[in-house]
């Protein structure tokens, strides 16, 4: 009985020297990922999350945290040393929730991701017998005339956690294929405007909406929310889309338009052509 | 309190008094207390039922009138699943588990006291909302966003809501106890692969417990928040997904599906090698079997959901996983016939019950396996060929399982039989009364007729089948009515040995009823059949024992003495979930005397302790 | 308010870990009670309330995944502001997550003293444990006034409702650690706390790394991975 008592509690525990060594180990990890997600004092920009691309941080802020996470288990709840039923127990518990979450956020990611698979499945009533064809109802597409599209993975890689899913909305509005080598030209400005949705926000009749309107907007002098002004030129475009909370115009609000719009550096040019002819 | 220090003597069981029933600790009486209530609910739940079959029994009825059946229909099923067939498991856990596996008590005793006490709180809560005429009317699964304030705007989703997440805690700490006790208060000699298949299934069953309560709870919290505190988890114009809700009703409601259905299938694994007079056929099968059963039954929830759009692939995985656990649950039942197999079988009504529970299980299990299958889902999916087959899963397994459990450890509870003919009779009216009133179902339910409609019309060709499962709701209660009689008259009946069915267990050591010590010395476990071993050396020996163990004065076995905290912890506990429903200083008032139930109890020394 | 259901829930813990536990086969000679603490025979040598604790740790488990799962099915789905990049503080969430590591560091460190029996080392590190706990929770109440005078309610978005009741239930359970701690701080002046009764603190213990560990996660899923998280991606919407 006795034994059994000690087999629990002897020996096992780490000396002092090594819970500070512990703590120190847990302190400086905190302090390595702070560093990798912030910017550094005096820089502006996240050099290390940048260089490194946001998958590999996510999948390094992970790691870092699983170390934690397991140091504080192993010894500070020293499951290193106790016995090995609490670390099962313990663990079963953990990976069965760690596991619903995943299927969870899989199951929703297939759903919300844009890539509707119920809809592709059951949206439109398709009868394999052709014959109905020949009556002017539904025909299933030829498999081998015009083989399906690759099916995106039903599960999204981790990289589609990171960014927010698309939501249901944009499912359809597949961008079409423009030819940007040519100059700059303001209907190709005028399409890729419409794909991004850059309408919602900023009008082209002078109405006021989230953002400022871009009638008559290029070559004014903007006053901004600084008290500073600046020109409506070409750089000022280019800054305001890939950095949108740069330079804010007074009387709007920093943060609402997202950096995340993906629009590549060779649309821009085309874009700046279609605000230069709304004068 | 320190002068407590001297040895209390528990009440024995012969002290009589509401007082020692209200401050018991004891497992056995908190068994008769769960079970107790459950018949209540039972009683109350059936006579819900019997509302339900009413208004459905002709076409364009409407007795009820809508708003009525849909209170009925949810109230009957929530009653029926949380306070009646999970809390008669709890019933079975509390007085068998401890006598089969040879310990004095639970490991807790003053927890499980606790246990009992919120669940009967939690369920006055929710029935409080009779009272008020503000019943849940969302049905048992309550899909959001019918449960969202703008469709549901009285009180009754927060009763329901709330009512359930008290009784999540009692379910919480009912099976924290029960995992404890079994892992670590086995007698000598009791190994894991020796413990009787009705205890393996309590502690599958607990594990589900503790690790699927969680998940409700978090989804009710959500829910209680929209409803209450403006969130928009499942309110899709805000961005929330009602599917979210599903997921995580699901992610429980699976494994609680196997919370209600795995303590049956213990019951009934020891109820067959008894009245077939063989050890149990293939049993490591059973057990891992079960095992099996727990894991995979986290891997199956979206098959209730395959009509809702998830897509092919998560449809097909589900179909698969959903398929795949009906092996586990055959290996059952293909050990089951094995035990009986070549036996010499003995017909005793608890013996009928479990013959039943097998027969009547095979044809939920098989309607069950019909809409694993999603695309013939698509076509079941909610009508009342669901309806059939979750009435046969749940009366004709679970009920009977347990009814078979009753009329089994009756004895050992009372020391009296209850009487055979009447037990006999109630078999064959609720078998036959529940086949007459759920077969059909799956008729007008293959035929079309949706679940939860409070009517039809003449013109569909349902009316004959409907009328034919109210006639047999009449059968079932008068046959429930048999039952209750049976027991009120078994006080008159004659005193039966303590091991009137030359059981195995090691239940069957002791006398009938058990003193509230349980064991004068703590048993030694030969094997698996512990007591059919001790019983056939004795026999071969020329000795053959006739005797319980006996019994000695209970005051030289230590055992904790009754506590009121437990109680007025629970009072607290019930408090708290009142006063969301009515006025947060109600709450306040449950915190704070919950908060000195806990001071109390932590500083109530241990009968025999004193540091 | 909406604490409350979840109060009770864990309400249970600290009883049972305050409980008695039946020393089942305790006395199988008739009227031994000499078995002191931590002495008495169970079936695996393990004790019951370190078991209870461990298997509720593993239950909390899912309850955390589940609000977890919540808040990353919702994540990048609210349809208005304020979103995580205008609002999270990393630098100030840092500081307070540091207060939490060392919160834990001191409660190894009570653990230790309650076993070489130092009474003075045993309320300086629970009290010690208590007040960096209760200075997280003070760090958390800043937090959430803040975000509520940037507009982020539980009503404002998805964003809103998931991270107060992700955060806010940890907070629940901080403080009722806290509680737990303070109960240990006073019973430690009837010097009830010495290698005999360890195993009080050590269980409280075990909660309290739990619930470091928890926010481990949060920290890392809420603020520094979905903390630059903006609004829908989608154009036009």
């Amino acid at each position: 009985m006795a034994t059994s008592h000690e087999t629990e509690h002897g020996g096992g525990h780490p000396s002092l020297g090594q819970y500070i060594v512990i703590a120190i180990l847990l302190f400086a990890i905190t302090i390595v990922e702070f560093v990798i997600i912030m910017d550094f004092p005096g820089e502006a920009e996240k050099v290390i999350s940048d260089a490194l691309g946001e998958p590999s941080t996510t999948i390094l802020l992970f790691v870092l945290s699983g170390i934690k996470f397991a140091i504080v288990i192993l010894f500070y709840m020293h499951l290193k040393f106790d016995n090995k039923f609490f670390f099962w127990t313990f663990v079963a518990g953990m990976v069965l929730a760690v596991m619903v979450g995943l299927s969870l956020i899989g199951l929703f990611t297939a759903i919300k991701g844009g890539e509707l698979r119920a809809d592709d499945a059951f949206s439109e009533p398709c009868y394999f017998d052709h014959s109905i064809g020949a009556h002017g109802e539904n025909v299933c597409p030829d498999p081998v005339a015009d083989p399906a599209p690759t099916p995106a993975p039903i599960i999204a890689p981790l990289a589609q956690y990171t960014d927010p899913p698309a939501r249901v909305e944009g499912a359809g509005t597949e961008p079409e294929e423009l030819d940007l080598s040519v100059p700059p030209d303001a209907d190709i400005g005028f399409t890729l405007v419409e794909q991004y949705g850059c309408a919602a926000c900023h009008s082209i009749d002078g109405s006021v909406l989230t953002g400022p309107s871009w009638q008559g907007l290029y070559g004014t002098e903007e006053s901004l929310d600084d008290g500073t002004t600046a020109t409506v030129n070409d750089e000022y475009i280019t800054e305001s889309i890939q950095d949108p909370d740069a330079k804010i115009t007074a009387g709007f609000t920093a943060g609402l338009m997202p950096a995340t719009l993906g629009v590549q550096d060779d649309e821009i040019p085309h874009i700046i052509e279609y605000i230069k002819s709304l004068q | 309190m320190a002068a407590i220090t001297e040895v209390l003597p528990r009440p024995s069981s012969a002290t009589a008094g509401i007082w020692s029933w209200i401050t018991t600790v004891d497992h056995k009486r908190i068994g008769v207390l769960y079970g107790a209530t459950a018949l209540i609910f039972m009683l109350l739940s059936g006579i819900e039922a019997g509302l339900i079959r009413m208004q459905l029994a002709v076409p364009d009825s409407d007795i009820l009138g809508p708003e009525r059946y849909n209170q009925m229909f949810t109230m009957h099923a929530t009653v029926m699943i949380f306070m009646v067939i999970m809390p008669m498991g709890v019933a079975f856990f509390n007085f068998v588990v401890p006598l089969a596996i040879g310990a004095r008590d639970v490991a807790f005793p003053r927890l499980n006291a606790l246990s009992y006490w919120i669940f009967l709180f939690g369920s006055i809560l929710m029935h409080f909302s009779f009272v008020v005429n503000q019943v849940p009317d969302a049905g048992w699964f309550s899909y959001a966003n019918l449960t969202e304030q703008p469709f549901s705007q009285n009180a009754g989703l927060d009763f329901w809501a709330i009512g359930l997440l008290i009784l999540g805690t009692s379910s919480v700490a009912g099976g924290l106890n029960f995992v404890v006790t079994i892992i670590n208060l086995r007698a000598p000699g009791m190994s894991l692969m020796r413990m009787p298949v009705f205890v393996w299934m309590t502690l599958l069953t607990s594990i589900l417990l503790i690790l699927a309560m969680p998940v409700i709870t978090v989804g009710l919290i959500e829910l209680v928040m929209d409803r209450n505190f403006g969130t928009h988890f499942f309110i899709p114009s805000e961005g929330g997904d009602p599917i979210l809700w599903q997921h995580l009703f699901w992610v429980f409601g699976h494994p609680e599906v196997y919370i209600l259905i795995l303590p049956p299938m213990g019951i009934v694994s020891e109820i067959l090698p008894t009245f077939s007079k063989k050890p149990l056929f293939g049993y490591p099968f059973v057990i891992f079997s079960g095992i099996v059963i727990a894991i995979m039954g986290w891997a199956v929830w979206s098959h209730h959901m395959f009509t809702v759009g998830l897509g092919p692939i998560a449809n097909s995985v589900f179909t698969i996983t959903t398929m795949l656990i009906a092996v586990p649950t055959g290996v059952k039942i293909f050990n089951w016939l094995g035990t009986m197999w070549k036996g010499s079988i003995e017909l005793t009504t608890p013996m009928l019950y479990a013959l039943g529970f097998i027969f009547l299980f095979i044809i939920g299990g098989l309607s069950g396996v019909s809409h694993a299958v999603s695309p013939s889902d698509f076509q079941q999916q909610d009508t009342y060929y669901v309806v059939a087959h979750l009435h046969y899963v749940l009366f004709g397994g679970s009920i009977m399982g347990i009814f078979a459990g009753i009329y089994y450890w009756w004895p050992k509870l009372t020391g009296k039989l209850l009487n055979e003919t009447l037990g006999k009779i109630n078999f064959w009216l609720i078998f036959i009364g529940m086949n007459v009133t759920f077969f059909p179902m799956h008729f007008v339910g293959m035929n079309g007729m949706p679940r939860r409609i409070y009517t039809y019309s003449s013109e569909f060709g349902w009316g004959d089948l409907n009328l034919m499962a109210s006639a047999g709701y009449l059968v079932l209660f008068v046959g429930f009515l048999v039952f209750l009689y049976n027991i009120l008259q078994n006080r008159n009946a004659r005193r039966v040995s303590h091991d009137p069915w030359d059981a195995p267990g090691v239940e069957w050591t002791i006398a009938s009823p058990p003193p509230a010590y349980n064991f004068a010395e703590v048993p030694t476990i030969r094997g698996r059949d512990h007591y059919w071993i001790v019983k056939d050396e004795a026999r071969e020996a020329g000795n053959p024992i006739t005797e319980p163990e006996a019994a000695v004065d209970p005051r030289t076995i230590h055992m904790p003495s009754p506590s009121y905290w437990p109680l007025i912890t629970a009072i607290g506990v019930g408090l708290i979930g009142g006063g969301l429903l009515s006025h947060y200083g109600v709450s306040f008032l449950g915190g704070a005397i919950a908060f000195i139930g806990v001071i109390g109890w932590s500083n109530e020394p241990p009968a025999a302790e004193e540091h | 308010m909406a604490h409350a259901p979840e109060t009770a829930h864990h309400d249970e813990g600290s009883h049972a870990a305050h409980g008695e536990a039946l020393t089942a086969h305790g006395g199988t000679g008739h009227g031994e009670h000499s078995g002191s603490v931590g002495h008495d025979y169970t079936t695996t040598g393990l004790n019951h309330r370190k078991m209870l604790m461990w298997v509720f740790l593993g239950s909390d488990c899912l309850f955390f995944g589940s609000l977890i799962a919540t808040y990353m099915v919702y994540r990048g789905q609210s349809l208005q502001g304020p979103y995580p990049v205008d609002i999270i503080d990393i630098p100030i969430t840092t500081i307070s997550t540091f207060v939490l590591l060392c919160s834990s560091f001191a409660m190894v460190r009570a653990l230790a003293a309650t076993n070489e029996n130092n009474q003075t080392a045993i309320k300086v590190w629970l009290l010690a444990t208590a007040v960096l706990g209760a200075i997280f929770i003070g760090f958390q109440v800043y937090e959430f006034n803040l975000f509520k005078e940037e507009g982020l309610t539980l009503g404002q978005n998805l964003f809103g409702a998931t991270f107060f009741t992700l955060t806010g239930f940890h907070g629940a359970h901080v403080t009722l650690g806290i509680i737990w701690l303070l109960a240990l701080f006073v019973i430690s002046f009837k010097g009830r706390l010495h290698p005999g009764t360890a195993l009080d603190v050590e269980i409280c213990g075990l909660y309290w790394h739990f619930v470091d560990i928890v926010w481990i996660v949060i920290f890392t899923l809420l603020y520094l991975v979905g903390g630059f998280d903006a609004g829908p991606a989608v154009p036009g919407h």
